[in-house]
């Protein structure tokens, strides 16, 4: 297993990549249409982080309106010079609606299953590569024009003002929202784009996953992140195509005059009634259809690297694989029948008002198991408080918190009373930012030794987490007051309504800590830039972890593993009471049987007796 | 992948190539995508209070669809075959077969077309329907002010807003030195009152369906007649006896009389008339200006016998491409359901066939290492067969049985 | 099953002994496309629910008879089911899911095509127009 052996990169020079001017070179691969797997994820990776200052900032613009509310604001202010650096109302939901768009569509879908589905996948189950590489680069280079369209949609009759969830009729009338002409149009494009990519990838990971595993890996020793990013990959795959289909019939809405949203006898700024014969809500039961999935498809394959990092971390098997596995399987079946519970407000038949309240608060359980066997895994543990450990208690607790509020939610007679209010955007920001985007901290920590063969300096690290810790619950526990007092999302001026006025000082408070936790993620971005350069040289193995990626080198050549690696056990061998080591690779073969033993026909579902033989083939 | 170490001695996972798998995969989430287009159709039509299901109406054609329900069903066949022709090492007959299934893709997209063309020539196109007597006549009226407002535009020079321009076509049509601008300028003008009466009724909501109709219809034929004894009338101008049983009963002609008038109400009927062969029939609108400033229009029916007229200018010929569409209830969402469902089923198609260019323009250099593209890419069409094998029934036989 | 496993050694595309006469089966597909247009042709005298069944269970059959033999399913491993099973539900799903929200009502969706402003008219019209709704909602059988 020695580095050394490693096929060389393409440019054919440098094994160990353990001085700048390789990195270098791994840089500029970055920017050249690489089939790599390696490369692609971490051109998402970069793009992602991007993407996330980009979000931030319109997040700290909307932030400064309602904590100052018609005062003139910095640096966006600029882009209003008409209004002399006030934002128009208008602007405030562009405002709102872009950074939940980059936020979700541009930096969490694609920086778990875009860069770290596509750093992990081969690296963990043993594959060369992904199963079509091509297909692979493509759907990192479908981002661009997603990135373009939603672009451009800012410079469009004053950007789309729909809301991330485009609800028509609003989005679905050019007249109804004035100025939202073309800027609606590219939004929709944008979305389709993203979506084109995230098909690729999630076919391909499928693929990969189902038929590129090294002898031995069956699925149940796959690591927990494999199984995030298949299950995952499932959800895409499946609710997915029904948002793509929604988007051209909203599109087509607005500019080929189909009514698919748009009800008959429609009065719109006193026109002519609209003709028609469609209904909105429809709208809103196929985009849920996608994004109550797609909420999971932004958690799932952080749960899983979670799970392994906290395995690590704490020296111990993680609790409960088998149920870990099952309980992902359970979220993402039971994923597809809540989306109701998006809509009880909407005027929706009753009867399904009932059925989708009842399979929403099924679907804490799952959670909640997951949840116990985190804990279940810290529990005893012996974890050193390092900036991934942090990262990932943090993921838990955050998650306890968004989870719970989540079961609020889910009772149709609170939601009726909270729905549409800060305590919505208080749960999945506690969903979102606390559980995946600590998630992601944690993993950007955890395998930045295995992408660039040095490790992210600890005490920025550690900075960078409690800044953003403490910023985080200081902006978005608030909003759960907020929303009890009744104060409703989206709306640019609340304290137009006396009884919101006293709310004033508190999002002053929230405003302050959302600059803190934003001023925080420079941290982050300086010890990537910092560590590429100047961090601490990491071997194969930084993290004793058990892990296939880890007996690849760091970073891995073109190729990944010298030879095929042989898998004997699951992943989370550690502290095994036979052994003084305290972790065991999956690689390492039994003591007692010297000679390899053929590792037994895996279980897939499959029927047929497939394992044997199947050298010959293509 | 020459790069790859060598293949695991073992393989894991299913008994199929990655492209097999990545297909099957892919088709899955083709199923949803179509799932949501069906889905919407089946809930938008039971939501829906009615759908036009006369064939007369929506110009849905049985044996275009069921045609090509045969071409896809025997493309999809002779896919089959060059597969089976591609394994057995006959590459001859595999591009011989695949060479037939895209001739019969384009065969679809033929008929296809002929379809779309006759919903485009009957207007049976999405937003464009009128549901109601009332949209209708408010579609023509929009539609007949783009043309004058267009034409205005155009004949008028300047900058003014079209508004103003208008307040100035019979000056124009006064100052130019051009006769054949001023003879547009003039007929712009005569179409341009017309419009405006009939906008006048429409906004006062007096106007029937059938009223407006006729006076569509009018205005395609209105018309300067030059007449023998040097009279010139401006009005409809009918040439040809009009159709018996069109309008037949309304209004009477009175054999020679020059006359003719509608006597129930006073007002003359604006429906031509019953005359003998051979006569030419005008109406002749004159307006007046009552004492309290309200212009007050009335009509008369004239009629001439074929010696009578000298010349005749054709003004309408310019609008005579407006007409009123029909009413169809409920036909903006047959009509998006229409398009959206074999539109993106036509984009499969064309998928399917980039799909075959590609082994096609092998010609015989195609071979072994091709096989797998030639299964993956037929199962993509027996895919797109499949979709139109439910959208078959389900557009042209099930709607308005259930 | 048992083809399956003699068949993964060499799985590529060597499924030629399966023998299965496609012409036959493309024969079969003609004959049911020619049965779903007999039932247009001859919808005056069947039950229209009758109609609805028999030609969707003639889609249904052709569309089995496509994947059984030309996408050559039958000669697939356990795999199809677990690809095909729940997408199938997913789909039938999404629709029985939303069914009792768009296709069925438990309010009125009739909106009167007139203005919300408009003049003493608009009454009028108003009534014109629900008349022609329901005279229409009878023609179609009213659902
Ligand atoms: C215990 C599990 C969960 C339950 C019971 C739950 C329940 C709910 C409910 C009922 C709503 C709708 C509230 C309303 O609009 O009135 C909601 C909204 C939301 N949830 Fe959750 N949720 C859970 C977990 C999650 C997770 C894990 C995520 C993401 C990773 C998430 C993301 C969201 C988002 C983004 C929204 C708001 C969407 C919007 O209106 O813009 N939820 N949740
Ligand atoms: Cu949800």
């Amino acid at each position: 297993m020695s580095s050394a052996t490693t096929t060389a990169p393409e440019s054919g020079h440098g094994h160990h990549h353990h001085n700048p001017e390789d990195r270098l070179a791994l840089l500029k691969q970055i920017w050249m249409f690489s089939t790599d797997h390696k490369v692609i994820g971490i051109q998402f990776l970069v793009t992602t982080l991007l993407m996330l200052m980009v979000g931030g900032a319109l997040a700290l613009g909307v932030r400064w309106q309602l904590a100052f509310p018609w005062e003139n604001m910095p640096f966006f202010g600029l882009l209003f010079p008409t209004e002399g650096g006030q934002i128009s109302p208008e602007a405030y939901t562009m405002l709102f609606t872009m950074h939940a768009t980059v936020m979700i569509f541009l930096v969490i879908i694609p920086v778990l299953a875009g860069a770290f589905g596509n750093f992990l996948i081969p690296l963990m189950i043993g594959a060369d590569d992904m199963a079509f590489p091509i297909l692979n680069a493509l759907s990192y280079w479908f981002m661009w024009p997603a990135i373009f369209c939603f672009g451009a949609s800012f410079f469009f009759g004053g950007g789309p003002g729909n809301g991330w969830t485009s609800y028509p009729v609003l989005s679905a009338v050019p007249e109804a929202a004035p100025g939202s002409g073309f800027a609606q149009f590219f939004w929709l494009m944008g979305v389709t784009l993203v979506g084109v990519s995230s098909m690729m990838g999630s076919v391909n990971y499928m693929t990969t996953i189902i038929n590129m595993r090294a002898p031995g890996m069956t699925l149940f020793r796959m690591p927990l992140t494999i199984w995030g990013m298949f299950i995952t990959a499932i959800l895409q795959a499946f609710a997915l195509p029904v948002l793509t289909a929604a988007g051209f019939m909203l599109v087509s809405d607005r500019m080929l005059g189909t009514c698919f949203f748009i009800p008959s006898g429609m009065v719109i700024n006193n026109a002519d009634p609209t003709v028609g014969g469609g209904q909105p809500l429809l709208w809103q039961h196929l985009f849920w259809f996608y994004s109550h999935p797609a909420v999971y498809i932004m958690l799932l394959p952080a749960m899983g690297m979670v799970s392994d990092m906290l395995a690590c971390c704490c020296r111990k098997p993680i609790f409960g694989y088998k149920p870990m596995v099952y309980s992902m399987a359970a979220i993402a079946g039971l994923g597809f029948i809540v989306w109701g519970h998006h809509m009880f407000t909407s005027g929706m038949n009753p009867a399904l008002g009932m059925t989708f309240m009842i399979s929403t608060v099924m679907i804490a359980l799952p959670s909640a198991v997951k949840v116990f066997n985190w804990i279940g895994t810290i529990w005893g543990g012996r974890p050193e408080f390092n900036t991934v450990f942090l990262n990932c208690v943090a993921f838990v607790s955050m998650f306890i918190v968004g989870g719970l509020s989540g079961i609020f939610m889910a009772a149709v007679p609170v939601d009726i009373y909270i729905h549409d209010t800060y305590f919505i955007v208080a749960h999945f920001h506690y969903v979102l930012f606390g559980a995946t985007l600590f998630g992601v901290f944690g993993a950007v920590h955890f395998w930045f030794p295995k992408m660039f063969g040095r490790r992210m300096d600890e005490t920025l690290g550690k900075w960078h987490f409690f800044l953003t810790f403490i910023g985080f619950n200081g902006t978005f526990f608030p909003m759960h007051l907020l929303g009890v007092a009744g104060m409703p999302r989206r709306y640019a001026d609340p304290y137009l309504h006396p009884y919101l006025e006293n709310l004033l000082p508190m999002n002053q408070f929230m405003t302050i800590c959302a600059c803190l936790m934003g001023f925080a993620q420079f941290i982050l971005l300086f010890n990537f830039a910092y560590s590429l350069f100047k961090g601490q040289k990491a071997g194969m193995n930084p993290w004793l972890a058990n892990g296939l990626e880890w007996v690849a080198p760091s970073p891995p050549g073109h190729g990944n593993f010298a030879a095929v690696p042989t898998v004997y056990r699951g992943p989370y061998e550690y502290s095994a009471p036979e052994r003084d080591d305290d972790h065991w690779l999956q690689t390492e073969p039994p003591k007692s049987s010297p000679v390899p033993e053929p590792p037994k026909p895996e279980p897939t579902p499959d029927s047929a007796p497939v394992g044997e033989d199947t050298g010959s083939s293509s | 992948m020459s790069h790859a170490p060598a293949k695991p001695a073992v393989h894991m996972g299913l008994p199929l190539p990655n492209s097999k798998l990545g297909m099957w995969l892919f088709l899955g989430t083709e199923i949803m995508f179509f799932t949501a287009f069906i889905g919407t159709y089946i809930v938008l039509y039971f939501g829906s209070p009615g759908w036009p299901t006369d064939n007369n109406i929506t110009h849905l054609k049985i044996w275009a669809g069921g045609t090509n329900t045969f071409v896809l069903l025997a493309s999809s066949y002779f896919v089959v075959v060059a597969h089976e022709a591609m394994a057995a090492k006959n590459y001859k007959k595999a591009w011989n077969f695949l060479a037939l299934t895209m001739t019969l893709a384009f065969l679809f997209l033929g008929i296809k077309g002929i379809e779309y063309k006759g919903k485009f020539d009957h207007h049976i196109l999405p937003g464009q329907i009128p549901e109601t007597s009332l949209q209708a006549i408010r579609q023509v009226e929009g539609k007949l002010e783009g043309y004058v407002n267009e034409t205005t535009d155009r004949l008028v020079p300047g900058d003014d807003p079209v508004h103003i321009k208008l307040l100035n076509v019979s000056t124009e049509a006064g100052e130019t030195k051009d006769p054949d601008k001023k003879r547009q300028l003039d007929d712009l003008g005569l179409i341009t009152a017309e419009f405006n009466r009939f906008r006048a009724e429409v906004s006062a909501n007096t106007l029937e369906l059938e009223e407006a109709q006729q006076r569509i219809e009018n205005l395609h034929h209105l018309a300067v007649v030059k007449l023998k004894d040097g009279r010139e009338i401006t009005g409809a101008y009918f040439p040809e006896e009009p159709p018996k049983d069109a309008h037949a009963g309304h209004g009477e002609a009175e054999g020679e009389a020059k006359h003719a008038h509608r006597r129930e109400t006073g007002d003359v009927s604006l429906h031509r008339p019953e005359v003998a062969k051979e006569t030419r029939l005008i109406l002749e609108s004159n307006s007046n200006t009552a004492e309290d400033g309200s212009v007050q229009v009335s009509h008369q029916w004239v009629v001439l016998s074929p010696g009578d007229v000298e010349e005749v200018h054709h003004v309408g010929e310019g609008v005579e491409h407006i007409h009123i569409q029909s009413v169809i209830p409920y036909g903006n969402l047959f009509a998006s359901m229409y398009f959206l469902m074999t539109g993106f089923h036509a984009i499969h198609v064309l998928v399917g066939m980039t799909l075959f260019v590609f082994p096609l323009l092998r010609g015989s250099r195609l071979d072994a290492s091709w096989a797998d593209w030639v299964e993956n890419s037929g199962l993509y069409w027996h895919f797109v067969d499949l979709v139109w094998i439910f959208l078959f029934p389900l557009l042209y036989i099930v709607p308005g049985n259930i | 099953m048992s083809e399956i496993s003699h068949d993964t050694g060499s799985h590529a595309h060597d499924d030629t002994h399966h023998y299965v006469n496609y012409f036959l089966i493309f024969i079969a597909l003609c004959i049911c496309t020619g049965i779903s247009v007999l039932f247009d042709v001859f919808k005056g005298g069947i039950p229209k629910s009758a109609l609805v069944f028999g030609v969707m269970a003639v889609a249904v059959a052709k569309a089995l008879f496509v994947m059984t033999y030309f996408m050559h399913l039958k000669f697939e491993g356990a795999w199809k089911f677990i690809i095909l099973a729940p997408t199938a539900i997913l789909a039938v799903g999404l629709m029985i899911a939303l069914a009792p929200d768009m296709a069925m009502h438990y309010y009125t969706n009739d909106a009167p095509q007139v203005k919300w402003v408009g003049g003493e008219h608009a009454e009028e019209v108003a009534e014109t127009e629900h008349s022609e709704h329901s005279e229409h909602q009878h023609e179609h059988g009213g659902h």
